[in-house]
């Protein structure tokens, strides 16, 4: 490989402020990363909201418009509807749909900046539009996370997961509640909450159109197995969108596939677009229940 | 920045080149497979004396299709290319050219520099197309086109259009006749003045952000973790719930199951019709579906979970095929009712997947096995009693599949499909009675496949 193709390290430090805590029955100024119940410098998968059917938009515009067809410049009548929401987080974040075809079937639809979210949707025909509408323009189920899909950054929280006892109740720990019941547990009631042990972001990458060819990322220590990749893609007009798996002609990225001996990411939805994102994001450090079965297709 | 788009349509600058004329602009555009004529002038049809025009060409070279940009600058035969490559390029995904044109051009920073200097020509340089002498050239041209500046010899700008939408009035009084460039040298609208259609306009900058629009919602107390260097940026904030698991809660959140795809489970029963004895082959192809496992994950309760669906490879190693042969003839005495195993095989292969699913509830089906790539798998047997000429190659354009699926109680379901393929004949000839039907199908055997829940605690409302 190349080397002058290698994307830049931009490996965050460590610090040397913030907050720890402990599990139980570890030693918190000894403590690995994975012996920790919470540590503030923890690249965390933070759920800002989730965007459903029912989330409130703010209309922009709906109705008719006029198409022109770059095939041979004539009009056409057409309509759309058009909604944005603001975010307020002052960057672009990661969205990720929560459907079982996910990222197979990419939502270009959704659109995002780093102040609203946009759902923008085109119908050909009068009849489509006002199904859409009398349905109270359904968007389909998004996640928001608190991440910044814009800034390049790798951190280093890459400790494998360990064995937990689940059920254990902690008399120590640190919550947000977001109740007036300072007693409350229920997640709805919190934001963070040192119990839940969340999934991490290993590394934002970010590959630019004026630099298109450096747009290899090779994780470092952390098996490319553990990670799983979310893509997304910054056009001409500022707006972020879904990005997908490059199979034929480019879309977002090529994945490592570590047992065929590809270690490495690959970027290339800046070959069309300003600028292409990879958010690599990985398990919490706990281990999971295993279970082994096997049967006859 | 701001467009024109042209499909056929053009504007004339109402600007003649001279020698040494430069124009400067950016071309936004597609894959497109014919010739297109962008800009520019040039004294005559084909071979001018003179010529201030460029092309965008794409021409099929043996196998494939190869475009360029032809800045054309100066008489006949000065024309140069400028390779293109959009092969990587999802269809109708544009790229935008930044353009030098003139004695020395730069298409996005390749140069070239025409070794002649007569360009000036009676015909005003158009945009869309070009000045095949009087007339325009009759190609169409599918691009956009940004601001279009023409500079004289001297340096100094001679036509410096903008494009501007129909009614604006950004630059006069007198509102915009139509999509069309503003002059910003001469003061004037620069309106289509040819082709079929209309001229569109883009402003592809109407709702950039504009940077430090933070707006902090939400409750005034809490932690924060700033980015480094960026005080505006938080990384973490409190008021947010983690995406994760709870481990407060009695039992696991966080599971793995692993399945080994180990046979098939049974024969496939294809719908044979019953025999008609008129010597035609028939046959068809179908799957058998079945539900081969189930378990309950005790992840119920329509939480929203991050799901991981890893498969094992997929090659000739654990690619099977099997077919049943049934033949009776009265003639020869055969009266065969035989399994037999292909002589060679062939599997689509997939590589080694992963993908994270997010899920709210129930999870729908999943696919156990991703193969990105499309095609066929082969088997190819031996037959018997010379049945299909004494050798059958069946191709398969379904394979073998499984999906998984979490349901909102938490029930982890994994199905299976097999597919087959099966031929039929029947003849009567004399005395003799013949009937004969194939089944074949596949399988994958020793492929694992992965699933990874982990429950988090929210439940969408």
């Amino acid at each position: 490989m190349d080397p002058s193709r290698y994307m830049e390290r931009t490996l965050r430090d460590r610090g040397d402020y913030g907050l720890k805590i402990a599990r139980k029955g570890y030693d918190l100024l000894f403590a690995a990363d994975n012996q920790l119940l919470y540590n503030s410098a923890f690249p965390v998968l933070q759920i800002v909201e989730f965007i459903t059917d029912d989330t409130d938009w703010e209309v922009v515009s709906t109705g008719s418009y006029t198409f022109w067809s770059d095939f041979n410049g004539n009009t056409l009548t057409r309509w759309k509807h058009s909604m944005r929401r603001l975010h307020g987080l002052g960057h672009p974040p990661m969205i990720a749909p929560l459907t079982a075809s996910g990222w197979t079937s990419v939502d270009k639809n959704i659109s995002w900046n780093l102040k609203y979210i946009y759902y923008e949707k085109t119908f050909i025909t009068e009849t489509e539009y006002n199904a859409f509408i009398s349905s109270d323009a359904p968007t389909g189920t998004f996640v928001v996370f608190n991440i910044d899909i814009d800034t390049d950054v790798e951190y280093p929280y890459v400790d494998d997961g360990i064995d937990t006892e689940w059920g254990q109740k902690y008399d120590y720990g640190i919550k947000h509640l977001l109740t007036d019941d300072v007693n409350s547990m229920d997640p709805a009631d919190l934001g963070l909450n040192a119990n839940v042990q969340s999934m991490l972001v290993v590394a934002v990458k970010v590959a630019t159109i004026e630099d298109k060819n450096r747009n290899i990322y090779l994780p470092a220590g952390i098996d490319p197995e553990k990670l799983s990749p979310f893509s997304y893609i910054k056009q001409t007009n500022g707006r972020w969108i879904m990005g997908g798996v490059s199979i034929q002609a480019v879309s977002g990225y090529r994945p490592a596939v570590p047992a065929a001996g590809i270690n490495y990411y690959t970027l290339d939805g800046q070959y069309f677009a300003p600028k292409c994102s990879l958010v690599l994001v990985r398990l919490p450090m706990l281990s999971s229940d295993k279970t082994n079965a096997s049967f006859n297709m | 920045m701001k467009w024109l788009r042209f499909a056929g349509q053009y504007i004339s600058t109402g600007i003649n080149p001279g020698d040494g004329f430069k124009v400067v602009t950016n071309i936004r555009m597609s894959n497109q497979f014919s010739t297109m004529p962008l800009f520019g002038a040039r004294s005559s049809g084909s071979a001018s004396t003179a010529s201030f025009n460029m092309f965008y060409t794409n021409t099929f070279v043996v196998d494939h299709y190869e475009a360029k940009m032809q800045p054309d600058y100066g008489g006949s035969g000065s024309a140069a290319t400028l390779p293109i490559d959009f092969s990587t390029l999802p269809g109708g995904e544009k790229m935008i050219f930044s353009i030098e044109f003139g004695k020395t051009t730069k298409v996005n920073g390749v140069e070239w520099t025409s070794p002649t200097d007569n360009v000036a020509t009676p015909y005003p340089i158009l945009v869309g197309s070009i000045s095949n002498g009087a007339s325009a050239d009759t190609r169409k041209m599918f691009a956009d086109v940004s601001d279009f500046i023409i500079y004289n010899a001297s340096g100094d700008v001679v036509f410096n259009g903008v494009p501007v939408p129909t009614g604006s009035t950004e630059y006069s009084v007198t509102p915009a006749p139509s999509n069309c460039y503003w002059d910003l040298v001469s003061g004037s609208y620069k309106v289509q003045s040819g082709g079929t259609g209309v001229v569109w306009y883009d402003d592809e900058d109407d709702d950039l952000a504009e940077e430090n629009s933070t707006t902090l919602q939400g409750v005034d107390y809490g932690l924060k973790v700033l980015a480094e260097g960026d005080e505006n940026t938080a990384y973490m904030n409190s008021k947010y719930p983690l995406f994760g698991a709870d481990i407060s809660s009695p039992a696991s959140q966080f599971k793995t199951y692993e399945f080994t795809l180990t046979g098939f489970n049974a024969e496939p029963s294809p719908p044979f019709p019953a025999y008609t004895y008129d010597g035609n082959f028939y046959q068809g192809s179908g799957v058998t579906e079945r539900t081969a496992y189930t378990i309950d994950t005790g992840l119920g309760g329509s939480t929203v979970k991050s799901v991981i669906v890893q498969n094992s490879e997929i090659d000739n190693s654990v690619f099977y095929g099997r077919a049943r042969e049934q033949l009776f003839n009265s003639g020869t005495g055969d009266n065969i009712n035989s399994l037999l195993n292909p002589k060679s095989k062939t599997a689509l292969a997939a590589s080694p997947w992963s993908t994270l699913y997010l899920a709210d509830g129930s999870t729908g089906d999943i696919q156990g096995i991703v193969s990105l790539g499309t095609g066929t798998s082969i088997a190819k047997y031996d037959t018997l009693a010379d049945f299909n000429g004494g050798t059958l190659d069946a191709y398969y354009f379904t394979q073998p599949k499984v999906t998984v699926k979490i349901d909102a109680a938490g029930i982890l379901t994994v199905k299976t499909s097999v597919p087959y393929n099966w031929i039929q004949r029947a003849f009567i000839i004399g005395s003799t009675t013949y009937r004969a039907r194939w089944r074949d199908w596949i399988w994958y055997q020793g492929v694992t496949i992965r699933v990874t829940v982990l429950n988090t605690p929210y439940v969408i409302e």
